[in-house]
């Protein structure tokens, strides 16, 4: 598969913090990619240095496989942390202006306005948009020429459910149409539902990078209730097959080796005369995966 | 190039800021230009300083004072850049930093141009008011109106590299205007006998532009009125054009080394 960014120990250093740290991608053509970390992680500061508009300190990164040029960038639909428009122009404007850099022919604008639903309200000074039909331009701004690959860092910042909704499906309906999307968010269920890998980021390092299947299901994990807790702990800690635990409100939650399974944990159980009251196998929502490999990086 | 002109032109036409400085600007430069012959100092050889081809010295000159409401105007068109981000916006679109900053040039050069243009057009009717001989009109002292115009673009190109370092309008104008006071102590204490003053940047523009009154005209050469051919300093321009690639290349070199 072809591959549109690929980025290779990038650093960035600030007086006080690194803000990224050695951190290694590479995003597929036709992907849909999450970049996941709380705020303050580095999301915004990593799009900044493959958009040119930050240096790195130090590694590279390189976009289509090829050197970097300012150029490039036209083939990339951005929106970096806010909506940039001038608010005394018109939406119109602001587009045309957007569209002149790019090499855009201007009938693109009424393209692009009517994929987010701004067709109406195109005249109308900028300064006068909610915050919603705000991000809805910015938006609109970054499809202006059918672009390759389509940046959008944390697009639903800020909305309201339905304009939260409504960007969703503005990003499923573009990435059905083949476009490569790099999504920076803190929500894990807008990354959960939009895309299809991710990389989870804290303080600028890579926890965790692969398929939002994978990360998902990777983890083997157990409720297990009984009347004596304590001993449960104990003779759990004990089973061969045993990796973590943490302890829930009235269960356990048992995290299993890979090469263990569920039948061989509960098997064991029975035989320390354990009298299970609760016991269900269930997959790691990525919010629980990433609290906990957030907490502890 | 023409994107870029176009770009900056949609920029600055729907920005009331604009016209409202610039509508300022150009009523209060008629008002003072046009009272230029009550001036006490009128010179005997040249009685009224509104006449051609002496006009082409009053307006640039009058004009020239004027210079501060451009500088302004510039200020808040590279400052809006910053408080809207579009600064960023126009990079992550495509554009290279260099090319940001000379698409900000343009502006510099538009708004030169249109004064320099009115300015033109006021010595012109003002002139013909006068009753000058019309074949007065283009002589040796219209080659002000380009010693005007390199001025305007040099303090310009001035406002912009102090608005492209400050980012922010309000700091960008105390620095600005602070900076002609600066320039005055260093004109008149600290390089007092040094020929270095001459060649501070806003002297050397000031020279470009010329006062009609006849003390002037004495102190310029020594020679009498009659025997000098009044015309621009050619030397001093250059020194200007060398200060505007200064002004440039260093908002260039300062635009890329910084994050935007």
């Amino acid at each position: 598969m072809d591959t549109i960014l690929k980025i290779d120990s990038l650093t960035k250093k600030y007086p006080s913090l690194f803000a990224v740290s050695q951190l290694s991608l590479s995003i597929d053509k036709g992907s849909v990619f999450g970049l996941l970390g709380p705020n303050g992680s580095g999301k915004t500061t990593t799009l900044g240095i493959i958009l040119g508009v930050a240096s790195a300190t130090s590694g590279n990164f390189s976009w289509f496989g090829k050197k970097n040029s300012s150029s490039d960038r036209k083939k990339i639909g951005a929106l970096l942390e806010t909506p940039n428009f001038y608010s005394y122009l018109s939406a119109k404007s602001n587009l045309k202006i957007s569209a002149k850099i790019k090499g855009i022919d201007l009938k693109d604008i009424d393209r692009v306005a009517e994929i987010v639903n701004l067709k109406d309200r195109l005249n109308d000074k900028f300064k006068t948009y909610s915050l919603g039909m705000k991000q809805r331009l910015a938006i609109a701004s970054a499809l202006l020429g059918n672009p390759e690959v389509l940046v959008l860092d944390e697009p639903t910042n800020g909305l309201d459910p339905q304009g939260i909704a409504e960007i969703r499906t503005v990003i499923q309906n573009i990435s059905k149409m083949g476009v490569t999307i790099i999504l920076a968010s803190h929500a894990l269920d807008e990354v959960e539902k939009v895309c299809s890998h991710v990389c989870v980021i804290k303080k600028g390092k890579s926890l965790i990078q692969g398929s939002v299947s994978d990360v998902l299901v990777g983890e083997n994990l157990i409720e297990v209730a009984c009347s004596e807790i304590e001993k449960l702990k104990e003779i759990t800690t004990k089973f061969s097959g045993f990796k973590a635990l943490k302890e829930e409100n009235h269960y356990l939650l048992v995290t299993l080796k890979d090469s263990s399974s569920s039948i061989e944990f509960s098997k064991y159980l029975i035989t320390n005369n354990i009298i299970i009251s609760h016991f269900v196998k269930r997959t790691k929502s990525l919010e629980e995966f990433f609290l906990e490999t957030t907490k502890d990086a | 190039m023409l994107d870029l002109i176009s770009i900056e032109y949609i920029k600055l036409k729907n920005n009331s800021s604009f016209w409202i400085i610039l509508v300022f600007y150009m009523l209060i430069s008629f008002y003072v230009v046009g009272k230029a012959d009550s001036l006490p100092a009128g010179s005997d050889v040249f009685a009224n300083p509104l006449q051609f081809p002496m006009i082409w010295l009053t307006s640039t000159y009058c004009a020239s004072f004027l210079v501060l409401f451009p500088s302004i105007l510039i200020i808040l068109n590279i400052g809006n850049e910053f408080k809207y981000k579009t600064a960023k916006q126009h990079v992550i679109d495509g554009l290279s930093k260099t090319t940001f900053i000379l698409s900000k040039f343009i502006s510099v050069c538009l708004i030169a141009t249109i004064i320099t243009i009115y300015v033109i057009l006021l010595s012109l009717f003002l002139g013909w008011q006068s009753g000058g001989e019309i074949q007065d009109f283009f002589g040796e002292q219209f080659s002000f109106v380009t010693g005007f115009y390199i001025q305007l673009i040099g303090v310009l190109s001035f406002a912009f590299l102090i608005a492209i370092l400050f980012k922010r309008t309000g700091i960008s104008i105390v620095v600005f205007v602070g900076y002609y006071f600066i320039e005055v102590i260093l004109y008149y204490l600290v390089f007092k006998d040094s020929p270095i003053r001459d060649y501070l940047p806003l002297e050397v523009f000031n020279s470009l532009t010329f006062s009609p009154i006849k003390d002037n005209l004495d102190s310029f050469s020594g020679l009498s009125i009659p025997e000098f051919k009044l015309s621009l300093n050619w030397f001093s321009a250059a020194i200007g054009a060398i200060y505007i690639a200064i002004c440039l290349s260093l908002s260039i070199l300062i635009f890329n080394r910084r994050d935007v």
